[in-house]
């Protein structure tokens, strides 16, 4: 009974979404708003539940520990955040937030540099890590010099007041948009294939569901 | 001075502190630093959630509702409470995994639904874009899509003979493992290197977000 009602549900709402196919409605906006109100209240339990009450818990149970006294830090800065609504001392709001700039900068730093430059540039030197040959590697590595040039944005003024990159880059940077192109239709087309298996599967299975109903 | 000094000391401060924890492993301090992290970002989702409840029970209560909204509103407002509702019951032992159950009846379907009406949106924007945009540019760039797009129809499918699939194969693998591998990857060392100066300027208090 339980399984037919969530199927039930599960069904009428995916409907209400792929009502958008006939345009933007009224059905498909209210789908929308169902689906944020849930999901904003379910993360907000899940946060609640596996952050911030366990915390709570471990400092009630030893409240005069040196760790529980380290942890006044993140509750003051907590509080401040929350004093955030006031408009008065919305200021001392910013205090939290400035902590977490600067963590998630250190964190998006070495994130960058040891997860992705890093690994990026060495794959060009591990010939034994690639199916390529000496050729197409140098062409590769050739075209993602052209890729990166197409992201310099800095160039001089003509006569005319134009902006204008210098000479030398004007080819490689042509070259670099063709690429940049051709890797965007590829990226686009792998995700039309992959959102139309998603489509053929949720057909599929209300399909299949609701034959297995009927039996 | 005050409310935009204390801020800067914290955010490089901090920053500062876990750039060297992380630089030379000392995983005490990294740890705790995060764990502090970890927490004002809950605290801050939680808040953000309590917000948009407090934005659609204001605009739910205005006397002149703009096209309908209130109905959008409602729906939202009850959604939310509900959930709320079922986690509080969850959490006293009340119910045993009822956030679950809605997770599964109506977010799971709602989320796989939208994800898979994306194949529409995207086939209509492609269309737009032939019809708008007639540059080389776009011509490459849907020119490719097709041509991904049939190879892998033409691979796939056992009507053609089999030089010509193989041919396709071919093709499409050119393009995949030189020019695509080229172009994410230029991507990514581009979005490395734009990362890392952020991050530096975030760290040197060159740029500050938090002071508004």
């Amino acid at each position: 009974m339980n399984d037919t009602l969530g199927l039930v549900i599960g069904f009428i709402l995916t409907l209400l979404i792929y009502s958008y196919v006939i345009g933007d409605n009224p059905a498909y906006r209210l789908a929308v708003h169902i689906l944020v109100g849930v999901s904003a209240a379910y993360a907000a339990v899940l946060v609640l539940r596996q952050a911030i009450l366990p915390i709570v818990a471990q400092l009630a149970l030893n409240p005069l520990s040196l760790n529980s006294l380290l942890w006044l830090v993140p509750i003051l800065l907590a509080l401040l955040l929350i004093l955030q609504r006031l408009p008065r001392f919305a200021w001392l709001g910013d205090n939290a937030t400035a902590l977490l700039v600067g963590v998630g900068a250190a964190i998006a730093l070495m994130g960058a540099i040891t997860g992705t430059l890093l690994p990026q540039i060495l794959v060009f030197g591990d010939a034994g890590n690639t199916s390529l040959s000496p050729i197409q590697g140098i062409v590769t590595a050739v075209l993602t010099v052209c890729t990166l040039l197409t992201f310099q944005f800095t160039g001089k003024k003509n006569e005319l007041g134009e902006w204008v990159r210098p000479f030398w880059q004007r080819g490689f940077v042509q070259i670099g948009q063709a690429v940049l192109m051709i890797t965007f239709g590829a990226l686009f087309a792998g995700l039309l294939s992959t959102s139309l298996v998603l489509l053929t599967e949720r057909i599929g299975y209300y399909f299949a569901q609701f034959m297995l109903m009927l039996q | 001075m005050l409310k935009r000094g204390i801020p800067l000391i914290i955010a490089i401060s901090f920053g500062g502190l876990t750039l060297i924890s992380l630089l030379f492993s000392i995983t005490e301090i990294s740890s705790l630093i995060l764990e502090w992290a970890s927490f004002l970002a809950a605290v801050a989702l939680l808040l953000g959630a309590i917000n948009l409840l407090s934005v659609h029970t204001h605009r739910l209560a205005a006397h002149r509702p703009v096209g309908g909204q209130n109905i959008y509103s409602a729906a939202l407002v009850i959604s939310m409470l509900v959930v709320f509702g079922l986690g509080m019951t969850d959490l006293i032992g009340l119910t045993n995994n009822s956030v679950g159950v809605v997770f599964n009846w109506i977010q799971a379907p709602l989320e796989a639904a939208l994800a898979s009406l994306l194949a529409f949106f995207l086939l209509l924007s492609g269309i737009r874009l032939l019809q708008r945009q007639r540059t080389i540019a776009s011509i490459l760039f849907l020119a490719t899509a097709v041509l991904i797009l049939l190879s892998n129809a033409f691979i796939a499918s056992p009507i053609l003979p089999q030089s010509i699939s193989s041919l396709f194969q071919q093709l499409r693998d050119l393009i995949q493992s030189i020019i695509v591998t080229s172009g994410i990857r230029g991507i990514l060392i581009g979005v490395a290197l734009g990362a890392i100066t952020l991050s530096i300027r975030l760290l040197l208090g060159l740029e500050r977000p938090y002071n508004k």
